[in-house]
């Protein structure tokens, strides 16, 4: 039995630090960037590389303050949380009905919305360009917003459904022969107690809608340009300043990460919920 | 399936209304109507215009002049067509090896996590990075790390003999046809494992501890535990990650758009970006919706037999 106790002990110590060596290995190309963007034109062309360096934020300051993406950057935000709201009211209320309901068809109603996420961004942004033509909606937020709530509705319907799961159905029957209504009972009740799972929904819809690159290239003009498009269009010929793109691709990625982290526990649960559920 | 079917049967009765007949799938149904409704309108208004305009021949600068009905005429030219071949041959490659490499190496990385001792949650935070990461600045972190010039993993590779001219590439990474389809695989799979670990570790956190405990009895060893229980109850878990992984495989875009931008001549040009150039910078419409049109009909059956494995899955649970 020692022995036994003894190797799954020293197996823990080697998985250990065969994980802790994994994602150190997925972790360098992140510091790598963070590096690159706190470095100079000359530090940053400099081979072999430099991985200890005097810092500088003088690529953040131009980027932000000279290049204008702090434009882009309001542009993110405002179709990102737009997104969110109407994802996040649809989404929930349709899983709240896939998962409370059992009715013919319900299986291929739920496979539809698996589609309404699965089917290709730029197959709907093509004619969706010259349909948003004809309704004079090119380069507004509101095509922008409905476009990426197509995807994140259907996925927050995916998530929303395992988390609802988790709620007991008695608290709303009980609720409901107190004289609640159904829709009361699913807003009082029901979307109260799913709360954290709802929160980490909400950040998903608001990174893919910020991350989202196929429907801002096609359908997104001058005043409604956000930050992918922006990154997208970088030129990078011989000599280019690594240094400010990298900054830029800093930029875009650290709203999402902080917000990643501080809903971390619900996010992991969510994303795998809905997986195993 | 039949089970739900059966409890979804409504009870016969002659005096009851329709409405108190079918009151669950009503209530149901109100619920999800919003939704539905929304995404019938902004999704399906666009694909049935899409598949009407596929058999046009029409010009995406000028949309209302010419537009001439011709059959199933972009059909037949897509398929005699070189690129839209082998931006068929790029996608399905790229789908292929790098979903099966981050199934594998997630599955690593989910089955050591699972052992961890110390810093489980230290790591599960710091594992959400790459996923959360824009692609589009992915694959620009990427191609600055490939450059030719000033590329830190270019450095190291050409100091380990593994590129330049006596190495397993000549040129330049991103400049040679089969690096730059190996260095978007690297990148995707640099971007998802993470996220497939994630799933698996859940999956293999929900597992029952029974048959593992009588594994042990019985004295399997660890391969065997693996192959004979883990996998077969870890079953569910592993569709529902491949299923999400294929399909955004499938659309792949941004990481090739800021990558390598199809190059060099086509190489790593990917059925997305494909419908864009043909639709957005040749202006043939018609040739693009027909091509979308196919490469949507292979997403949904794709997704579809997934799905009616996770299905199936659920049921037999």
């Amino acid at each position: 039995m020692t022995t036994l106790v003894r190797s799954r002990r020293r197996a823990g110590w080697l998985a250990t630090t065969g994980a802790f060596a994994m994602v150190g290995l997925l972790l360098v190309p992140v510091v790598w960037t963070l590096e690159t963007a706190l470095k100079t034109k000359v530090q940053a062309w400099s081979l072999p590389p430099h991985w200890i360096f005097a810092p500088t934020l003088a690529n953040f300051h131009k980027v932000l303050f000279e290049q204008g993406f702090g434009r882009y950057l309001r542009n993110s935000a405002v179709v990102a949380i737009g997104t969110t709201i109407v994802a996040l009211t649809l989404g929930s209320l349709a899983a709240y009905g896939f998962e409370r309901f059992r009715f013919r068809g319900r299986q291929g109603v739920f496979f539809g919305f698996l589609l309404a996420y699965m089917i290709p961004e730029m197959a709907i942004a093509l004619p969706a360009y010259l349909l948003a033509v004809q309704l004079h909606l090119l380069d507004s937020y509101i095509l922008l917003i409905v476009m990426h709530a197509t995807f994140a509705t259907a996925f927050a319907t995916w998530m929303m459904r395992a988390f609802f799961k988790e709620v007991p159905r008695e608290i709303e029957e009980s609720a409901m022969t107190d004289g609640a209504t159904r829709l009361g009972a699913f807003l009082r009740i029901s979307l109260r107690l799913a709360a954290p799972g709802l929160v980490a929904t909400a950040v998903f819809c608001l990174i893919f809608s910020w991350n989202d690159f196929p429907y801002a290239l096609v359908l997104a003009g001058l005043k409604t340009q956000t930050l992918p498009v922006a990154v997208g269009s970088l030129k990078t010929p011989a000599g280019t300043a690594w240094g400010g793109i990298m900054a830029v691709t800093v930029v875009a990625f650290v709203p999402t990460v902080v917000f990643a982290f501080i809903v971390q526990k619900w996010l992991v649960r969510g994303l795998t919920f809905g997986a195993v559920k | 399936m039949n089970q739900i079917l059966k409890r979804g049967a409504p009870a016969r009765s002659g005096r009851r209304s329709f409405v108190a007949r079918h009151k669950e799938a009503l209530s149901g149904l109100a619920f999800i109507a919003p939704a539905a409704g929304f995404l019938i309108i902004v999704m399906g208004y666009p694909i049935v215009y899409l598949v009407l305009h596929s058999f046009n021949k029409e010009n995406f600068a000028n949309p209302d002049a010419g537009a001439t009905f011709i059959g199933l005429g972009n059909y037949a030219s897509l398929l005699q067509n070189h690129e839209f071949w082998q931006s068929t041959r790029t996608t399905a490659l790229i789908v292929v090896f790098a979903v099966a490499l981050e199934f594998l190496l997630g599955l690593l990385l989910a089955l050591l996590l699972q052992r961890v001792l110390a810093g489980r949650r230290v790591l599960i935070a710091l594992m959400l990075i790459p996923s959360m990461m824009m692609p589009i600045a992915v694959g620009l972190m990427w191609r600055y790390m490939l450059d030719d010039t000033y590329g830190m993993v270019s450095y190291y590779l050409s100091r380990l003999g593994l590129t330049g001219t006596d190495g397993l590439v000549k040129g330049s990474i991103l400049g040679t046809s089969h690096s730059a389809l190996a260095a978007i695989v690297v990148t995707d799979v640099w971007e998802w494992t993470p996220f497939m670990a994630l799933i698996l570790l859940a999956g293999l956190q929900s597992l029952p501890t029974d048959p593992f405990e009588a594994a042990a009895v019985d004295g399997a060893s660890l391969w065997q535990e693996f192959r004979h229980v883990t996998m077969p109850l870890l079953r569910p878990a592993v569709t529902v990650a491949l299923l999400i992984r294929i399909a955004d495989a499938m659309r792949i875009l941004d990481i090739v758009f800021s990558m390598t931008n199809g190059g060099p001549a086509n190489a790593t040009q990917t059925t997305q970006l494909y419908t864009y150039r043909t639709g957005f910078e040749q202006f043939n419409i018609g040739l693009a919706f027909a091509q979308v049109v196919l490469v949507v009909s292979a997403t949904i059956v794709v997704c579809a037999l997934i799905f009616r494995q996770v299905a199936g899955d659920r049921v037999a649970r």
